[in-house]
């Protein structure tokens, strides 16, 4: 079984959250959500480099 | 800006049960009778480390939520969990070797399953993993006044300095406890008997721990 899900998940949760200060909250919260958006980018990224199988 | 209501509580709190749900479903799906122990023994954490700062006063509050376990909030104890594991799915995605701390088998002897740097260096994935989720959760949690840290908490945009610490040691130490468990213990009733005995003064020492420290820096 992948190992993503859960990964996503907290990806799916980060975009809600965006959302909601974009459009409910404060957009100057945003910068607080740029380390985990990097870390799921970095995995992400080694992801797609690496070797299948 | 807005002010959050219930209505948004309620979303926050379904939406974590939803991916703890998911989550437990993943690892029970990925490793079988251990992932179900593994997410057993991080609820426990959760339970018994929200319970003990409700109780005790301790650190934070909460709003009034729907959804309890004991006297804490059901967010709060399960929110532990599953970020406790994606935070070890993460370290497992970028360290070189896989750097797998769950599935794998104990060694035979009482010497680490795994090689110590190997194991170091997924310590310290979790642990960034760790403080990136504490940037992302704390300033939403506190918009939204769900959580409310003890007045005078000192933070850098909106991210308590504690929260820096507690967050990271509370999954160094679970994970810690649960790899000692898994190597040095091979009955599996023992095993049960041991996490569920070591991991409610973990949780508590943990909270204790972190109200001292912050007493101690002002923080």
């Amino acid at each position: 079984m992948s190992r993503w899900l859960p990964l996503h998940l907290i990806a799916v949760l980060l975009l809600l959250a965006v959302i909601l200060e974009l459009f409910w909250f404060h957009p100057l919260l945003l910068p607080s959500k740029l380390p985990l958006a990097a870390l799921l980018a970095w995995s992400w990224l080694r992801q797609r480099g690496a070797p299948a199988g | 800006m807005k002010a959050a209501g219930p209505i948004m509580h309620l979303f926050a709190e379904l939406m974590i049960l939803l991916c703890f749900l998911l989550s437990a479903a993943h690892a029970i799906g990925r490793h079988g009778r251990e992932g179900a122990g593994f997410f057993g023994a991080l609820l426990l954490l959760g339970l018994a480390r929200e319970n003990f700062v409700v109780l005790r006063d301790l650190l934070y509050g909460f709003a009034p939520l729907r959804m309890m376990l004991g006297r804490a909030p059901l967010i709060a104890a399960i929110i532990w969990g599953f970020s406790i594991y994606a935070a070890l799915l993460w370290a497992e995605s970028v360290s070189a070797d896989g750097g797998a701390l769950l599935g794998r088998r104990a060694a035979p002897s009482p010497s680490p399953a795994r090689p110590l740097p190997s194991v170091a260096m997924s310590f310290g994935l979790v642990g960034l993993f760790m403080i990136a989720l504490a940037c992302f959760y704390e300033p939403f949690l506190k918009r939204i006044e769900m959580a409310r840290w003890q007045a005078g908490t000192q933070a850098i945009l909106d991210v308590p300095l504690m929260a820096l610490i507690g967050y990271p040691t509370m999954a160094w130490t679970f994970l810690a406890l649960w790899l000692a468990v898994r190597t040095w213990v091979r009955a599996r009733a023992l095993r049960v008997i041991a996490l569920v005995g070591l991991i409610p003064p973990l949780a508590i020492a943990h909270a204790a721990a972190l109200q001292e420290l912050k007493d101690a820096l002002h923080w």
